[in-house]
């Protein structure tokens, strides 16, 4: 039985009723970073969310034979080795339980376990700033006691307990602004993908990925039938990834945007009060252009398009903008009442765009 | 009995250390002698003597005489002493009584006014006064020279024709067609009609001055004040319009930013409603669901961008609108600082123009006050003026000149009848010139003497004035034929004596002069006798003394 195999039949251990959203926002997080890294390093992956683990990583969705299990976590105090071996009455396995636990569930396949956090770890000690290191690099007594633990809880014999395959992280996403530290990651991976000239936005990307990093920690798992469903479905595949990048980049390049609307703008001498208005307007406009409903913009800019005149422009552009405004009013003058003029000229000019980007793609 | 007549003449030569006197009759005196006897002289010395100038013989002035007349007038006796142009008339009323010494022709006029109660007043041509008329006009009617009288009418007597139409007034006056009642009434009339021209002056004066003081005392007062607060008023003025058009200025200023500002802070709002808009609930799991969460991301991180870029405006907007604020603010001040000063400017001006108008009302008033005393005085004057021009008008009276002219024309008649003057000119006592002139050689003095008796008659019957002693010398001119000269002599002495003491000279009397007085003088330049020297100088001189004493 293959891996992909496995995962599925293989039942999931305890999880975790309750998902703090911030702590599923910074695992998001985390591993989009993680996933970036995985990128920029050329590494081929597979991230599955809240399977089995916080986080799953496989090294193919085709046919996976690596897998680690990570547990992360956010915690305002330092980690303690007490606090991550012990267990309670109301928590019968502990965070390093929980890990060996599905080690030994998957023993077959010689998983790597893997603790993340925000917190330090006072058990170990710092040596030139490294925040990640290996169990079996922990004190003897220490590794003992971990064994020991380990033995109690998910019943393995000492033997069996191989600390080498336990890694420490401490990342280096803060509690706090793990978004920032993602954006700018996104940034450097989209630079290098795209070059500096890309019209992505590493923000609405970073939000983006997150929220389909949660949706997909969410989706329910008894819903999983095979793993391509669950790749698809909880799971994040370098494939995928670049997929949905490339696409967005191929459209955010077909769109409209307010740094090629400033230029026309600029070409119709408005000042610098004038463009930051229209710059409002514009992004109000695509705002609404993107709807996938009927607006006056989406209405105002079908005219706009059907008014299209390439010769027309190259003579005279403000002429042009002008009447195209007036002919529209008269055609829609009831939608025409909701936009302002100003609005009215970033659709015009906004067709304009979205025809001379179709031309150019053609 | 007469009630005027001369008692006696006394002609005192001190050249020649002669004189004479005579005593007259109240009745007719006969003054009979050839030509160059002295007969005219002592004739012309009468009147000459009470005032009137008479045309001398040179010969006789070069006498250096001096002359007295005693005249009786309503039982008093007067005396007039002439030496050349000086008169004095002296009252002999017990003891004698200087009244007047005087070369003045009107001083002695008044006098004679008051003891003939004559009361003619005549005006002067040159001077165009009324003046209390020289007593020749007196005299006039009563006295036919030899020399002057009989050539023309009425012109015995030198001077008068100093006066204004004083024929008609002194005719009229001594027939009674305007008596002394008339002329009494007329000297008020005068009296109140010089006082009305004062009046009427000052009136006048004060009108133009008023007038003047209307157009020019305002203007001047005006124009000095007004140039200067005019300029500063102007001055104000263009800065207050200045600072109102600055005021404008940051007006629309401040709404431009006000409405930049507000368009930016709806635009804020609407961002953050187009943000706040997102609520997307929808399912990521297809690349074009992706898609479009990535547009609507995007979007939303551009308006998340721009809504700082935003507040960033609407700041510098703001900071703007308090600078405008402030720049307004201050030109507001200034406006309105401006425009207290203004008000105080104007509160100036206006008392400026309360003194100005307050003191010309008080000059005005003053106008006003005295225009309407005067108009007061004037219409008190004017009601007395028209009692007396009703009171005059009864002398004007149509009928009664009308009358006294019958009387007059009845005489005349009867004197041209008497006289043989064949076709008579009829006329009225103003006709005179028309009666008496003729072309043919004698019948001008009878003419003459016919209308003196007329005039005399009518003076008789229907006047008031007092009936002097009537003169005649030499009637009998360019020898008429004996029996016109014996009616002449009788017209005269029989017609002229009834009320009037009657002294006729002449060369000689064709008719019987024996029961008259008579002085007849034969040889030439007898008049005057140093025999009678001592005793007309006793007679003249102590009188004359007392005059030149004084």
């Amino acid at each position: 039985m293959g891996l992909d195999e496995a995962l599925i039949s293989v039942p999931q251990s305890e999880r975790g009723a309750e998902l703090a959203q911030r702590g599923l926002d910074y695992q998001a997080c985390w591993a989009l970073s993680q996933m970036l890294e995985y990128e920029l390093g050329g590494e081929n992956y597979v991230f599955i969310f809240e399977y089995h683990d916080d986080v799953l990583i496989l090294d193919s969705e085709d046919s996976p034979k690596n897998l680690t299990f990570v547990q992360v976590k956010t915690r305002e105090k330092n980690w303690t080795l007490h606090s991550l071996k012990s267990c309670s009455e109301k928590k019968p396995i502990s965070i390093i339980g929980k890990l060996f636990l599905n080690q030994k569930n998957f023993s077959k396949y010689a998983p790597h376990l893997r603790f993340v956090s925000n917190a330090s770890f006072n058990f170990f000690e710092k040596k030139g700033g490294k925040t990640s290191f290996v169990a079996n690099g922990l004190k003897v007594d220490d590794q003992d006691k971990l064994k020991q633990a380990i033995k109690e809880q998910v019943a393995l014999k000492k033997e069996h307990i191989d600390l080498s395959t336990l890694g420490f992280a401490q990342s280096s996403l803060s509690l706090d602004d793990h978004m920032i530290h993602l954006k700018g990651k996104l940034c450097d991976f989209l630079c290098e993908k795209y070059g500096e000239s890309t019209t992505l936005s590493a923000n609405a990307l970073a939000r983006l990925l997150e929220s389909a990093c949660t949706e997909k920690s969410k989706f329910k798992s008894a819903d999983i039938s095979n793993f391509t469903d669950l790749v698809s479905k909880k799971g994040f595949s370098s494939k995928a990834f670049n997929k949905v990048i490339d696409s967005l980049h191929i459209r955010s390049c077909m769109t409209p945007d307010w740094e090629m609307a400033e230029r026309v703008f600029k070409e119709l001498h408005k000042d610098s009060l004038q463009l930051i208005q229209l710059k409002v307007s514009f992004v109000q406009v695509c705002f609404d252009l993107n709807k996938r409903a009927t607006t006056p913009s989406s209405v105002y800019l079908e005219c706009a398009s059907n008014f299209y005149d390439q010769a027309r422009i190259d003579k005279e552009l403000k002429a042009y903008i002008n009447e195209t405004i007036i002919n529209i009013d008269v055609l829609q003058p009831d939608y025409t009442m909701t936009l302002s003029v100003r609005k009215k000229e970033c659709i015009v000019v906004y067709s304009i765009i979205q025809k001379m980007l179709e031309e150019s793609e053609k | 009995m007469k009630s005027i007549y001369f008692k006696s003449a006394h002609i005192l030569s001190f050249r020649d250390k002669k004189a004479f006197f005579f005593e007259f009759s109240p009745e007719v005196n006969i003054i009979s002698g050839q030509n160059d006897t002295g007969k005219s002289s002592f004739i012309k010395s009468l009147y000459y003597t009470m005032g009137a100038d008479i045309r001398l013989d040179k010969k006789w002035k070069n006498d250096d005489f001096i002359s007295k007349v005693i005249i009786h007038v309503k039982g008093r006796d007067y005396a007039f002493i002439r030496y050349k142009k000086r008169i004095s008339i002296f009252s002999l009323e017990g003891e004698e009584k200087l009244l007047i010494t005087s070369d003045s022709r009107l001083d002695i006029a008044e006098i004679v006014r008051d003891i003939f109660d004559f009361n003619l007043e005549l005006v002067v041509k040159r001077t165009a006064l009324q003046v209390q008329a020289q007593p020749a006009s007196l005299y006039l009617p009563f006295y036919i020279d030899q020399d002057s009288g009989w050539g023309k009418i009425l012109d015995s007597f030198g001077a008068l024709a100093m006066y204004k139409d004083w024929q008609n007034n002194i005719l009229h006056f001594h027939t009674g067609v305007k008596p002394k009642e008339y002329y009494k009434l007329q000297g008020e009339i005068n009296l109140i009609d010089l006082e009305l021209d004062d009046l009427y002056a000052t009136l006048k004066a004060l009108e133009s001055a008023k007038q003047r003081f209307e157009s020019s005392f305002g203007r001047v007062l005006f124009d000095v004040d007004v140039e200067y607060y005019e300029e500063l008023l102007e001055r104000f003025l263009s800065k207050c319009q200045d600072l109102h058009q600055e005021e404008t200025k940051y007006r629309i200023k401040l709404i431009e930013q006000l409405s930049h500002r507000d368009d930016v802070v709806s635009e804020i709002d609407e961002c953050k409603r187009q943000i706040d808009d997102d609520n997307y609930v929808g399912s990521l799991s297809s690349p074009e669901e992706l898609d479009a969460r990535y547009v609507v991301l995007a979007n939303r991180e551009k308006l998340f961008q721009i809504i700082p870029e935003l507040y960033e405006q609407k700041s510098q907007y703001d900071e703007n609108i308090s600078t405008i604020k402030g720049e307004l603010r201050n030109s507001q001040k200034l406006s309105s600082e401006l425009k207290t000063m203004l008000q105080e400017v104007k509160g100036k001006l206006s008392l400026q123009d309360i003194i100005k108008s307050q003191a010309s009302k008080q000059v005005e008033l003053t106008f006003d006050e005295q225009i309407k005393e005067l108009h007061e005085k004037i219409g008190e004057l004017n009601t007395n003026r028209r009692t007396l021009d009703g009171k005059i008008s009864e002398f004007t009276d149509k009928n009664r000149t009308k009358k006294i002219n019958d009387k007059f024309k009845e005489s005349l008649l009867f004197a041209q009848t008497e006289l043989g003057i064949q076709d008579p000119e009829m006329g009225t006592i103003l006709q005179f010139g028309k009666i008496t002139k003729s072309e043919t050689g004698s019948r001008a003095p009878r003419a003459i003497l016919a209308y003196h008796y007329a005039l005399l008659k009518t003076i008789e019957d229907k006047s008031t004035i007092p009936m002097l002693p009537v003169v005649i010398d030499s009637p009998k001119q360019q020898d008429p034929d004996p029996d016109t000269i014996k009616k002449l002599f009788d017209l005269c002495i029989n017609g002229l004596s009834n009320k009037n003491q009657l002294i006729i000279g002449s060369v000689s009397f064709e008719r019987n002069t024996d029961q008259f007085k008579s002085l007849t003088m034969s040889n030439k330049g007898s008049l005057l006798k140093p025999s009678l020297y001592d005793e007309v100088y006793e007679q003249i001189m102590p009188l004359y003394r007392l005059a030149s004493s004084i």
